[in-house]
Order: C-alpha cells, then sequence, then structure tokens
C-alpha cells in the first residue's frame, strides 16, 4: 500500500517539475525574444504634429496644417513603399525565403498605415471642409516634386564628382606617363651610350686591323 | 497460448545487431571511402602562392580539428566492438529448439528396418520401465518410458504417424506458443523503476527537448539557411539602387556575423592596422577612400567590413584567429548574397541583381571593383599588372590573353618562370567562358506569338573551353547531335505536342549525356572551401529594369546546354526587346548577355486552320486550345484588375473610405 502511494507522489511530482521547468523555460524565451520589430522607423512628422497640436502657446493654424501636410505626406510615401513591397514579399514569403515574423510586422505596418490615413483625413476635415479628400492627392505632387528635386540634385552632384575623378585620372596619367617617358629616355641613354662605346671599339679594332693591315703591307 | 520472453537473449541479440548495423556500415563506409578522391580529381592544381597559402592553412585546420574526426573514430571503434561481441554472443549460444524425433528418443539411427526397431524398444521398456525403478528416480523412468512408447508408436501405428506428421508430434497439435524478443532481465519487476526511468527520460525529456531544439532553429532559420533576422534586414534595407559598396556594408550586418564571429579583445590592436593597410592599397591603387559603412556601426559589423575589404584587396596578415574570421566570413558571404539576391528577384529590379551577382564573382575570386580580371590567374599580381600597362601591352581579359599568340604571351610574362607561365596557362584554359548558340522564342502549337501566350525561351549555351583538338571534335559532335535533337523538337512542336512532355524527354536526354561531366572547381585560393561553379540564366527588359524570367541555376556545362523557360508575353501586339543574361557566379569577366527582340502579333494575325481549331474546342474547357484561351482571357482580366486596383488605392488615398478591400 505505501509503495502504490509513494510512486504516485513520485510521479505527481515529477510531472509538476517538468511542466514547472517548462513553463519557466518557454516564459524567459518569449521574454527574451523582442517583440515584432516595427517595418518603418519612428514617424517624426506625426510626432511633430502631435507636439504642436500640444504646444502651450497654441501653433498657428498655418503651422498646424503644414504639419499635417507633412505627416500625409510621409504616408503617401509609406503606402507607396508597402505597395511595392507587397508582391515581393509575398513572394518570398512562398518560397520560405524569409520568416513569418517580417510578414506580421508587413501586416501591422499596413495596419498601422490605414489608421493613420484614417486619421488624418479626419484631421484635415476639421481645418476645412472636404479638405480630407483632397489632402492626400496634394501630398502625392508634393512627394513627386521632392523625388524630382532630389534626382535633379543627384545629377548635379554627379557631373562634379565625374569631373573630379576625371581631372584626378587625367593627373594620375600625366605623372605615369612622364615617369613612364623619363624611364624611357634613361633607356635610350643607356643605349646610346652602349651604341657609342660599341662603335669605339669597333673602330679601335679597325684601326688595329688598319694597323695590322699596313705593318703586313710594310712587310711585303 | 503462452508467451515467452527471450531467456537466453538470443533474439533480442538480433535485433540490436541489425540496429547497430544499420547505422555502423554506412557511417564506416563513408568514413572510410568518401575521402576526396573526386575532389582531388577535380581541382584545378596549381602551386601559385596563394593557392600555397590556402592549403597550408587548410592543413592547420584539420590538425586543429582532429579531436572532432576521432570522436567519429571512436564511435565506429566502440560500434565495431559492440557488434563483434553480439555476433560472439549469438554464435556461441545453443539454441534448443523442441524437435521431436521418434529415432532421437529411441536411439537409434533413421531408417532403422521395422524388426530391428521393434527388438530395440522391447530392450529399452524392459530396462526403463517404471515397475523396474528404483525409489528416488521413479518419476524420471516413467516419462522416459512414455517417451518410448510415443516413440515406437510412432513408427509402428498409421494413426499416430499420420498425426506426427502433420503436427511435428505424435499427440497432435500443441500447446502454441509466442516468443517476445525481449530480454528477461527487461521485464522483471526488480528492474521496472530502471526501465521506467530510462523511458521516462528518452520520451519524456530528451523528445520534447529535441523535438524543441529542432522546431527553434527552423524558425530561426530561412528554407535556404540564412538566418530569418539576416533576411529581415536585407528586405527593409535593400533599395533598388543599391550600389556594390553598400551591399558589401549590408552583408557585413547579418546577423551570422554576430553570432559566429567571435569579438576577441585582440581586435582593438590588430584591426586598425588592418584598416590602414587597406586604406594604404585602395589609394595607392584606385586612389579610392576607405570608408566605414556609416549606417551599421556595430562592432561586428565593423570587424566584417574590413575582413571583406581585406579579402577584396587580397591583404594578408598573419593572425591565426584573424584569418579564420577571414576565410569563415568570405565563405559565408558568398551563401548570403544570394540571400540579398533572392530579395532583389523578387523585386523584380534588373540592376540590384545583376550588382548582386557581380559581388558574388568578386567575393569568390577576391577581386576590388576596379581589378583587371587577369588576377583571377595564379601568378598575377598588381606588379605583373602594372609592368603591362607601363608596357602599352594591356591584356583586359581572359579572352584576350588566350587569343594571343603564344609569343607575345611570353614576352608579356617574362618576369615568370616556364612552369609558373604552364599552370597560368592550364588554369586560363579551362576557364569556362561561355557563348549562347542560339537563343529564341516558341510558343507551343502557334506559329506565331500571340498576346499573353506561354512563351518559351529556348537558349543553346556552349562552353568554349580547352585548346585541344580531340575535345572540340567531341564537342562538334555532341552540338550536331543536339540540332539533330532541336530539328527533331521543332517538327513536334509543329504537330502540337505538348512542351512539358518535350521538356522531360530532352532534358532526360541531355542528363545522361552530363552526368559523367562535371565542371572543376573554381581556381578561387582565397576561398577556404572548394567552389563548384554555376551559372545564373535569365532574361530581363534592360529599359525597365524589370526582370522578365527568374534566374536558374546552371551547373555543370561542359559542352553544351539547353535551357528552356517560360514566360507569359505582353499582353499588347509590339515588338518587345529584352535581353537575355547569363552570369557566372564565380568568374569575373565570363558573362554573357544577348539581345533578343520578341514579335507579338495580334490574334488576327494566327493562321486560318489554327481558328478553326479554336472554334471546334471552344465548347470543351479541358481541351489544349480552350485552356490556352482561358489563359489568355484570365492573364488579361487579371492585368486588368490589377491595374484597377492601383488606381483604387490611390483614389482612397484621396478620399475618405474604408479600404480593406485592398487586402
Amino acid at each position: 500500500m505505501s509503495s502504490s502511494w509513494v510512486v504516485t507522489v513520485i510521479y505527481v511530482g515529477g510531472m509538476l517539475i517538468v511542466m514547472s521547468t517548462f513553463s519557466y523555460i518557454w516564459r524567459r524565451r518569449k521574454a527574451a525574444s523582442a517583440p515584432i520589430v516595427p517595418w518603418f522607423p519612428d514617424n517624426t512628422a506625426l510626432d511633430t504634429y502631435i507636439s504642436l497640436l500640444q504646444a502651450d502657446p497654441p501653433a498657428t493654424e498655418l503651422q498646424l496644417k503644414s504639419a499635417l501636410l507633412r505627416r500625409a505626406m510621409t504616408d503617401v510615401e509609406r503606402a507607396m513603399k508597402l505597395r511595392e513591397d507587397r508582391p515581393a514579399l509575398h513572394s518570398l514569403i512562398q518560397k520560405g525565403a524569409v520568416g513569418d515574423e517580417l510578414w506580421n510586422s508587413f501586416l501591422q505596418a499596413e495596419q498601422e498605415l490605414q489608421n493613420d490615413i484614417m486619421e488624418v483625413t479626419r484631421e484635415a476635415d476639421t481645418f476645412k471642409k472636404d479638405w480630407g479628400q483632397t489632402i492626400f492627392h496634394t501630398a502625392n505632387e508634393m512627394v513627386q516634386h521632392e523625388k524630382h528635386k532630389k534626382i535633379s540634385d543627384q545629377i548635379k552632384e554627379l557631373k562634379d564628382k565625374e569631373e573630379r575623378d576625371f581631372k584626378k585620372r587625367g593627373e594620375r596619367e600625366k605623372i605615369e606617363e612622364a615617369e613612364n617617358e623619363k624611364r624611357e629616355k634613361a633607356k635610350l641613354e643607356k643605349e646610346r651610350k652602349k651604341a657609342e662605346e660599341e662603335l669605339l671599339k669597333m673602330e679601335e679594332s679597325e684601326k688595329k686591323k688598319g694597323k695590322d693591315v699596313k705593318g703586313k703591307n710594310k712587310k711585303k | 497460448m503462452r508467451y515467452i520472453y527471450d531467456e537466453q537473449g538470443v533474439t533480442f541479440n538480433y535485433f540490436l545487431l541489425t540496429f547497430i548495423a544499420i547505422f555502423l556500415i554506412p557511417t564506416t563506409y563513408f568514413s572510410l571511402f568518401s575521402t576526396d578522391k573526386d575532389a582531388k580529381l577535380r581541382k584545378p592544381s596549381c602551386n601559385c602562392e596563394a593557392c600555397l597559402r590556402k592549403e597550408n592553412y587548410l592543413k592547420n585546420r584539420k590538425l586543429s580539428s582532429t579531436d572532432r574526426i576521432s570522436k567519429k573514430a571512436i564511435f565506429v571503434a566502440v560500434g565495431w566492438i559492440c557488434f563483434a561481441y553480439l555476433v560472439y554472443k549469438v554464435t556461441t549460444v545453443k539454441i534448443e529448439i523442441d524437435v521431436w524425433d521418434p529415432y532421437e528418443v529411441l536411439g537409434i539411427s533413421e531408417g532403422t528396418p521395422l524388426p530391428q526397431i521393434k527388438k530395440h524398444f522391447k530392450e529399452l521398456s524392459r530396462k526403463w520401465h517404471p515397475d523396474k525403478a528404483p525409489e528416488d528416480k521413479k518419476a524420471e523412468y516413467e516419462s522416459k518410458f512414455i517417451d518410448f512408447t510415443k516413440a515406437y508408436k510412432v513408427l509402428t501405428d498409421e494413426d499416430i504417424r499420420k498425426n506426427y506428421e502433420e503436427w511435428g508430434h505424435p499427440d497432435g497439435k500443441q500447446a502454441y506458443s509466442l516468443g517476445i524478443a525481449l530480454p528477461t532481465w527487461l521485464i522483471e519487476a526488480k528492474n521496472s523503476p530502471f526501465v521506467l526511468g530510462v523511458y521516462a527520460l528518452a520520451f519524456g525529456i530528451g523528445l520534447p527537448f529535441f523535438v524543441g531544439r529542432w522546431w527553434y532553429s527552423s524558425n530561426a532559420y530561412t528554407k535556404d539557411g540564412i538566418r530569418t533576422h539576416t533576411m529581415d534586414l536585407y528586405f527593409k534595407e535593400l533599395r533598388n539602387n543599391s550600389t556594390i559598396k553598400q551591399l558589401l556594408d549590408l552583408l557585413s550586418a547579418s546577423v551570422e556575423y554576430k553570432e559566429l564571429v567571435e569579438q576577441r579583445p585582440s581586435d582593438t590592436t590588430l584591426l586598425p592596422q588592418i584598416i590602414s593597410s587597406v586604406k594604404e592599397e585602395l589609394d595607392k591603387r584606385f586612389s579610392e577612400k576607405y570608408q566605414p559603412s556609416k549606417r551599421y556601426i556595430a562592432p561586428y559589423c565593423q570587424k566584417a567590413s574590413a575582413l571583406f575589404h581585406a579579402h577584396l584587396l587580397r591583404i594578408n596578415f598573419s593572425d591565426e584567429d584573424l584569418l579564420k574570421d577571414k576565410y569563415f566570413i568570405a565563405e559565408r558571404s558568398i551563401h548570403l548574397i544570394n540571400g540579398i539576391l533572392d530579395i532583389a528577384i523578387a523585386h523584380r529590379w534588373l540592376q540590384t541583381s545583376l550588382r548582386c551577382m557581380e559581388l558574388s564573382q568578386l567575393l569568390v575570386q577576391a577581386m576590388w571593383f576596379q581589378d583587371n580580371s587577369l588576377v583571377q590567374l595564379p601568378y598575377i599580381n598588381q606588379d605583373i599588372i602594372k609592368t603591362m600597362k607601363l608596357k602599352k601591352k594591356n591584356i583586359r581579359n581572359i579572352i584576350q590573353l588566350r587569343e594571343m599568340n603564344d609569343e607575345e604571351r611570353k614576352n608579356v610574362f617574362k618576369a615568370l618562370s616556364p612552369t609558373e607561365y604552364e599552370s597560368l596557362m592550364r588554369i586560363a584554359s579551362i576557364y569556362p567562358l561561355l557563348k549562347i548558340d542560339q537563343a529564341y522564342f516558341k510558343v507551343a502549337g502557334d506559329a506565331i506569338i500571340t498576346p499573353g501566350s506561354i512563351v518559351t525561351l529556348i537558349i543553346k549555351l556552349r562552353i568554349v573551353n580547352s585548346t585541344s583538338k580531340a575535345k572540340e571534335i567531341k564537342m562538334n559532335g555532341v552540338s550536331k547531335e543536339n540540332e539533330k535533337n532541336a530539328t527533331f523538337d521543332d517538327e513536334e512542336d509543329e504537330k502540337g505536342e505538348y512542351l512539358d512532355s518535350e521538356d522531360e524527354l530532352l532534358f532526360g536526354r541531355s542528363k545522361n549525356k552530363q552526368t559523367d561531366e562535371k565542371n572543376d572547381f573554381v581556381h578561387a585560393p582565397y576561398l577556404s572551401r572548394d567552389k563548384i561553379p554555376y551559372w545564373w540564366v535569365f532574361m530581363a527588359d534592360d529599359k525597365k529594369d524589370r526582370i522578365i524570367i527568374e534566374p536558374m541555376k546552371i551547373t555543370n556545362i561542359v559542352t553544351t546546354r539547353t535551357i528552356r523557360c517560360h514566360f507569359q508575353a505582353p499582353h499588347d501586339p509590339g515588338l518587345y526587346s529584352y535581353v537575355a543574361y547569363v552570369k557566372s557566379d564565380s568568374y569575373v569577366g565570363t558573362d554573357i548577355r544577348k539581345d533578343l527582340r520578341l514579335d507579338v502579333k495580334d490574334f488576327s494575325e494566327l493562321p486560318p486552320e489554327e481558328e478553326i481549331d479554336d472554334e471546334i474546342s471552344e465548347p470543351e474547357e479541358d481541351s489544349i486550345a480552350g485552356q490556352m484561351k482561358l489563359m489568355r482571357e484570365q492573364g488579361f482580366a487579371a492585368a486588368v484588375a490589377g491595374g484597377g486596383g492601383g488606381s483604387q488605392k490611390k483614389q482612397n488615398n484621396d478620399s475618405d473610405s474604408s479600404d480593406s478591400d485592398d487586402d
């Protein structure tokens, strides 16, 4: 009788120990694994707008409006990025090339963006009736404009850089050429000297020969 | 029915023996015979300085990792000892088989004539009669006597004999017994706590532990064996206009390098030295500046980045640990770059994909972006390149080198000894320069390409490789054969056969042809592992920077290879210009591109008989023509829907409405 009690106690105790260790490890792991990493960095435009709303000497309407436009612009940019990323991410998920975590974070980002867009339209309507319907149109134009501006700036920069590089390369080539020429000259000089010496030698030997010939002639 | 446990452990031993043999024999076989017989054959043997250094490094590493090898050896040895012991046990244990033999019972030989048996039995029964037994042996006598009687009856009585022949015993059917191949000690009551304990350990703790570990590790890595966090990073950071340097920075930020590359305290003194030599080299050779990444400033990123630069610029250093890190980083990067490439392909970005592939080549060959592609060959270092430049005998690539005549070449490489020159030329000659023999489009069953149809791109690749004549002849033979195949295929096409089945046919054929031929390992002395080269074959639209056909990985191109891939033609008729690319993953300067023209014609230009075909098959949805038509229509519909979805989204942005329908 007593032995069966012992076995039961051991069994239950063992089970409890195993379960509790498991739950401990599980919880620790869960705590260690980072929460879903936000898809986008902090939305500074949103922060600016909110802090302007809460500013103590209240901000002017113009400031608020422009801040809201900035926020709409960020939304437009993000929406475009997400739309571009979506098919690519989808195909990668299907292939198993990326983890599900990324997909979750993507969906979350989409959701957040959706909410922000709604909020912006609502906010816009408070400034002016029906502005909410056009604010994103305006924001989109602004984003396009900024893009073009950036590209034209880049072209300028690129041109400057190319010119500089070209100059540098030209200088380097010149230096190398000069060195090369020097070497070539030195080589030529050497060869000339050598030739001269040889010539001298030849002359001398000819002279000797001539003398010999003369001597022979004399003897004759 | 009764159960018998395996008292002597014979059956159990057999079970153990087979179990051990299943693991032991393959392990032993592979550890004995898998040694790099194959590898040695295919390695481009070379004695250049870098190759020797690599060999030396590998040898050192092997020496240091002997403990792992010996562990395996110990395992195998212990296994064989167990095996031998079990075999001994099995063979020595005598099995008592209860076969009842009347002749044996009576103690006479088989086939004894009846009268003699009678006589013998009488003798025995007289001797063993229970009445004659002494007091203490009564039972024994009795049983013996019964046995004798039984045996005698079997041999003399017809009925009992029948019983014996049918059941193996004169008494008829015997009790049926079942053996269980478990030794008795496993069942005994006093051992049960231990047995249960082992069981609980194995299934209660061991199994969940291993399954859990497997699950977590499989979660942490993608299907391609890259850390998921690394891929997350790549996906978020990769841009359409990422430069090669940005790609390199991105590589250096991989999570793998954080987890698998050790950060040593000695790095703080050694890394700046390497960085300064990198700076010097960059300035001297290309008048560039070393720019450490501003985005990834974690120490492990900096270290990986510095070692990447050292790898690409071929800067040597003596510190063993750092060298190991460098080899590891370079080797892993070739795997990781495929992850970035996958993302670029998923986005269908052409330029970024091309850059990834180029970076892969550079990483394998350890070359800087502007390096002359000749440095891939042994013995060619910066000095030789420089003198070549000075002498105005600039050889730009390996193709040029191979086309030069011998005299001229020797003149250029005067600094090399004859053996060095020879090995240089050998490596140059096995360089797999590819050529596209043919590339064309084809639609199954149609003479022209109609909008939205599934087009097959057929590319015939040929390797222009060895200089030996014999091989060339062989090559010609093969290509002729291929041409024959091609014409055969075309005929099949005209008949309107399925392209897929034909694919199988051709691939089956070509596989048979190429199983025995394999590419050599890449001559990559700066990589610690031998690498088999492969090629990416794909098609793209250059102007739109879009990949049309996703890259296929092709290995083992030795002579010729036909590649087929499918894509959907554009939905509007017109002339489209595409580019077919063949890019190597490990050789610089062997890539090819070929301009292609896709002429998409309107449906009205289809030959008339095709239309009749269409009309007939229209009602049946499961016919080929019907499906093709369906596909076209669906393709159109999908395209329209996709375009509409895009514009819808914009509208949604403009006007306030719930746009959850987009998801």
